[in-house]
């Protein structure tokens, strides 16, 4: 079972690849936004973001979830507000 | 399966290898020394150690998942991907056409390519270089009575090419669209001899396309040096 903690140190994580390859410095915090017009990411780094976070979490968990299905866009509160509410989600996905 | 990761070999999958213009090119590529993944609903009659078979039915994602799990894990990288497969299971007067064929041929020709584009970004995405070929076809062009449902699954990828080419071009992508003139393959062999001779007239060149003309444009659209050239619809045949 990946705990909540463990889903965060790898979107973490895999910031800090996106900020390393890019040249950039994403927040490696809690309340960072993903999407919107606050957010510091353009649609094409949360791209990058999300397919390094969907590939560390095979690694570590051996399940391959994609991140961006139907439900994220669909829902309410969209699962992109932070790395929080992104990290809740993909424990939903992962303990379904 | 191989397991050999060559970083100098480049990486290329092609659906619909079994057969016709996927299993030419899976052989020509293998001959260039490329490492080789093919799919198909099918067994494949390549036995080669740089080529690795998945048998996959191309309109249940499930199975389109599990490709790309495997070259994940077998390969880590993806540089070059060939949507080839496609159906043309009925040429009839649009009046005719039962709603189970128009979802089959638009899950094999319009759904499975777009969750291969997709997929396939997201592999090509982190090395930022990927070149994607989309098969096309000149009845786009041609706009032949009785192959509207065929025709509007070319359209689709056509439209759905141009707009990908955009999103990805930052990321060194680059997503054209080769669609080669009558070739003597399977799928051609189902169209009426009659009214392919007639499409034909309509082009420059009459005589039926050779699978060289279509790896000679892959080629091309797959150099490093073709990074500029994206989004763009080749039409082989003088079309």
């Amino acid at each position: 079972m990946v705990t909540k903690n463990e889903i965060i140190e790898i979107i973490f994580q895999s910031i800090e690849d996106i900020n390393n390859e890019n040249g950039i410095d994403i927040a490696k915090d809690v309340n960072t936004k993903l999407f919107g017009s606050d957010s510091e990411l353009d649609s094409i780094l949360l791209v990058n973001l999300i397919v390094a976070v969907e590939e560390n979490i095979e690694e570590l968990s051996g399940k391959y979830i994609p991140i961006a299905d139907e439900r994220a866009f669909s829902s309410e509160n969209s699962p992109f507000k932070s790395i929080e509410t992104l990290a809740d989600y993909i424990k939903t996905l992962l303990d379904e | 399966m191989n397991n050999d990761i060559n970083p100098l070999k480049p990486i290329i999958l092609i659906t619909g290898s079994s057969r016709g213009i996927g299993n030419y090119l899976a052989n020509y590529y293998l001959n260039r020394g490329f490492l080789v993944v093919g799919c198909s609903r099918n067994d494949c009659d390549i036995n080669h150690e740089n080529y690795n078979h998945i048998i996959a039915d191309l309109s249940n994602e499930e199975e389109i998942l599990n490709v790309f799990k495997i070259i994940r894990k077998e390969h880590k990288r993806l540089d070059i991907m060939i949507n080839n497969a496609a159906i043309n299971p009925a040429i009839l007067n649009v009046a005719f056409l039962p709603y189970k064929t128009i979802q089959n041929i638009y899950a094999v020709n319009v759904f499975a390519p777009i969750m291969f584009c997709r997929e396939a970004v997201k592999l090509m995405i982190r090395n930022k270089f990927g070149r994607i070929i989309n098969l096309g076809s000149m009845a786009t062009k041609h706009e032949v009575p009785g192959e509207a449902l065929y025709t509007s699954t070319k359209a689709s990828i056509n439209a759905f090419t141009r707009v990908l080419s955009k999103e990805v071009a930052s990321s060194g992508i680059t997503v054209n669209v080769v669609a080669p003139s009558v070739i003597d393959t399977e799928l051609s062999k189902a169209i009426n001899k009659i009214a392919l001779k007639e499409v034909l007239s309509r082009n420059a060149i009459k005589e039926y396309g050779d699978l060289v003309d279509v790896s000679n444009t892959i080629d091309y659209l797959i150099k490093e040096e073709s990074k500029s050239v994206t989004g763009q619809i080749i039409y082989l045949g003088g079309v």
